[in-house]
């Protein structure tokens, strides 16, 4: 088995172990170990229906994937018995491959209401903590502070959210006028995954999934929403991003790349990984590993890259 | 605020002179009335013959969809135990009242038992326009009167019309000279306190050629208002509201009718309202319905002649036991003419609404365009909606659609936002709100907009099911 997925102790990162996740009684995901830390980026790539969507809907709450089996924490905290909203709080985010429309709500609005629940909810979050003194140990002092700092910060003041609002945009090369559109209303798949990243970059989680952030865009649009995206990366943000190919990582180096297959990761590396994937194809990763997939999974030979 | 005058306390002002306690309804009521209001022999008979039809016709049986499977029930409704206020009663005026705090050009005040307080600027009175409750209007412009009076909607359209044309004591008439536009709303207020009882009030609009008016009605009641607690078990003095609208359009005319209802949970509300629209005359309907036990509104809008135009913009927002029956009709007499009826309506718990649209084109009705959609959101599943929209055409050179939608709150969606971290109910704000924002756009007064806003946000906030009465 491996050794090194085991729940992390250090409470400022999210630990999937042996998570089973199934969609109208189907099983989906069928054991998934994964641990990403402050400041990492993870890329997660695998082919169609391999159940990368899937482990990042269950990551958010979405009722309609059951998790039957397994844990995720985050900071410490099971998620997985959290609404999609106290996730939210705790720090998650999910940038949809699909967003809803919200027609009738502006952008602007939407992002404000956001905001102010996150500011309250975050709040309280760390209240209870000081109250308790449950800050879990001496070296996550820097992050309980750093969460603290943000939370106790006041909801940023109208002036402000306008102008963090204004960056967001011009960083996204979106027209200011997009603050004043329904969200996603009428918008353009480009338009859409734009809008993900942008409330990405004024929501500031500490832990995002990005659902094929690059899925159905040309080349310049995949440019892009990478800026964006690296742009909001940091020493403070764990990001965990779904794709189907290659060219968004050339743009956004990830620190780690997992091959999702059947529901499981068949393996893990560095952002070599990626490119071998793209010269092989997923057959390469049949050929190499052999066939059933299953049994390669169960076998768990697959080398995992720390740093 | 200028313009703004606060009604005075309602112990000075029962303007028809009167206090009286509520009678049974009877002949000999309708006739104590009139002699009471002093009025001439033709309404006098008018009403009687009114009284006849009421005691003729049957109570309305409005029933809906496939195979009827359902019928508005107004069961609770026994007249035969219910008193009628002949004068005014007033008792409650809501400090929140929109219709007290607008600018406005002009305020009636009533309460069910009749006005209570009427105010007119000086300079609009000096031109002409007449703004007053129906019975003063009897009295100073008997022969106007006369020629309007139950002339759009017959007495015999349904029993509580009949029952209008032979008590009425409250209402507006609101007539406004060849080429005058009114700048600023006009206002009627109507709050009906706690006894309970039957009000009924008949407004007349008369729009000479080239006028302009715009006439914004509140409803409300002492006994709550559209965020109460609305269940059927509970018990309380039934009240009942019986409104009469007739609306005269002459030609290029252009009248704007807003109604917000407002009522308490004890209130039923039955509303017969429709407007004449003459040659390239507009008339505009705008519907807040938020309140009342049972909601009934009959809503006809006949295009009688060339290029008129019509347009309605609506919402309703029901809960608990609240059921809202709509019915519009376009009828479609003139050439030329338009027609465009957009509703939209969200329901909670176990409350329940009827749409029933009609777009009618007779043969004289070339080149209409015409269309009428209605759409349901739901946020329970214990809710219950009937949306049938309808089409007759006899004319072969039109243009006419109509459509429904009818579906539940999206789970999709409120999953995305409370990823964002909105709480569910936030979401369901949000949601809710935008859903209706379409139709807000399109309502013409920002105050009003505002309003409705804040009380679809607030609808959206109640407790689930509340049908715990807190009264």
């Amino acid at each position: 088995m491996e050794t090194h997925n085991q729940p992390d102790p250090s409470a400022d990162a999210l630990v999937i172990t042996d998570l089973h996740v199934a969609v109208d009684g189907n099983e989906i995901l069928k054991g998934v170990n994964l641990t990403v830390r402050k400041g990492e980026v993870h890329a997660i790539m695998g082919p169609n229906g391999s159940g990368k969507s899937t482990l990042v809907n269950a990551l958010m709450g979405h009722p309609r994937y059951e998790v039957t089996s397994g844990t995720a924490t985050f900071k410490g905290e099971n998620v997985l018995d959290l609404p999609a909203d106290s996730r939210a709080h705790l720090g998650l985010f999910l940038a949809f491959q699909y967003p809803s429309a919200i027609p009738g709500v502006s952008v602007a609005n939407f992002l404000r209401t956001a905001l102010v629940s996150l500011h309250r909810e975050r709040r309280k979050i760390s209240d209870a903590e000081l109250l308790s003194g449950d800050a879990p140990n001496a070296a996550d002092t820097a992050a309980t502070a750093a969460v603290q700092a943000g939370a106790t910060a006041k909801v940023p003041a109208i002036k402000e959210f306008r102008k963090n609002l204004r960056e967001a945009l011009a960083l996204l090369k979106m027209d200011e006028s997009f603050a004043t559109r329904y969200v996603n209303d009428g918008f353009s798949g480009g338009e859409k995954k734009r809008l993900e990243i942008l409330q990405m970059a004024v929501l500031k989680p500490q832990l995002a999934m990005l659902d094929e952030p690059d899925s159905g865009l040309d080349i310049d649009a995949v440019r892009v929403v990478a800026e964006g995206v690296n742009a909001v990366r940091g020493p403070n943000i764990g990001l965990l991003i779904i794709t189907h190919y290659q060219r968004i990582l050339n743009y956004t180096k990830p620190d780690f790349v997992h091959i999702l297959v059947d529901g499981r990761i068949v393996q893990s590396g560095g952002p070599e990984l990626a490119l071998k994937l793209e010269k092989k194809g997923y057959e390469w990763l049949r050929d190499e590993l052999g066939l059933p997939i299953e049994v390669l999974a169960g076998e768990s030979e697959v080398a995992h890259e720390r740093a | 605020m200028s313009g703004l005058n606060p009604a005075p306390p309602a112990t000075q002002m029962a303007l028809n002179g009167h206090r009286s306690d509520p009678v049974a309804i009877s002949r000999a009521a309708v006739e104590a009335l009139s002699t009471q209001l002093q009025e001439p022999a033709w309404l006098r008979e008018q009403r009687l013959a009114a009284f006849a039809t009421y005691e003729s016709l049957p109570l309305p049986k409005w029933s809906r969809g496939i195979g009827q499977w359902w019928t508005t029930d107004i069961s609770a409704v026994k007249l035969e135990n219910l008193q009628v206020y002949t004068a005014p009663a007033a008792d409650h005026q809501p400090p929140d009242a929109f219709s007290t705090q607008e600018e406005h050009a002009g305020l009636i005040v009533s309460s069910q038992g009749g006005p209570l307080s009427s105010h007119l600027r000086a300079d609009l009175a000096a031109r002409g326009v007449i703004f007053t409750d129906l019975a003063t209007a009897v009295r100073e412009h008997g022969p106007l009167v006369q020629k309007y009076l139950s002339q759009a909607i017959p007495v015999n359209a349904d029993k509580f019309t009949a029952l209008n044309g032979a008590l009425w004591n409250g209402g507006i008439f609101l007539y406004v000279p060849r080429g005058v536009a009114v700048d600023l709303p006009l206002h009627g207020l109507t709050t009906i306190g706690h006894t309970g009882g039957v009000t009924l009030h008949h407004t007349i609009i008369v729009a000479e050629p080239g006028s302009e008016v715009r006439l914004v009605e509140e409803f409300r009641s002492a006994g709550g208002d559209g965020l109460s607690p609305v269940d059927k078990t509970v018990q309380g003095p039934l009240a009942v509201y019986s409104g009469v609208l007739e609306v005269y359009l002459t030609a290029d005319s252009k009248v704007e009718y807003f109604t917000i209802e407002n009522w308490g949970p004890e209130v039923y509300t039955f509303n017969q309202r429709r407007a004449n629209v003459g040659k390239n005359a507009r008339m505009h309907w705008v519907f807040g319905l938020l309140g009342g036990r049972v909601n009934r509104s009959h809503v006809d809008t006949e295009l009688l002649q060339s290029g008129a135009e019509t347009q309605t913009r609506g919402i309703y927002f029901s809960h608990g036991d609240q059921v809202f029956d709509l019915a519009t009709l376009t009828h479609h007499v003139g050439d030329h003419c338009t027609g465009d009826i957009l509703f939209k309506g969200a329901l909670r718990d176990a409350s329940r609404a009827g749409f029933e649209g009609m777009i009618r084109v007779e043969p004289t009705g070339q080149q209409t365009n015409s269309y009428l959609s209605d759409h349901i959101l739901f946020l329970s599943d214990q809710a219950k909606a009937d949306s049938v929209p309808g089409l007759e055409i006899l004319a072969n050179d039109v243009r006419c659609s109509h459509g429904a939608t009818i579906g539940m709150i999206d789970e999709d969606q409120v999953f995305y936002l409370m990823s964002r971290g909105l709480a569910r109910v936030e979401s369901e704000k949000l949601i809710v709100g935008g859903f209706f924002e379409q139709v807000l756009q399109e309502m013409p007064l920002e105050s009003m907009r505002e309003l409705v806003r804040q009380q679809i946000q607030q609808k959206v906030e109640l407790p689930q099911r509340a049908l715990v009465a807190a009264r």
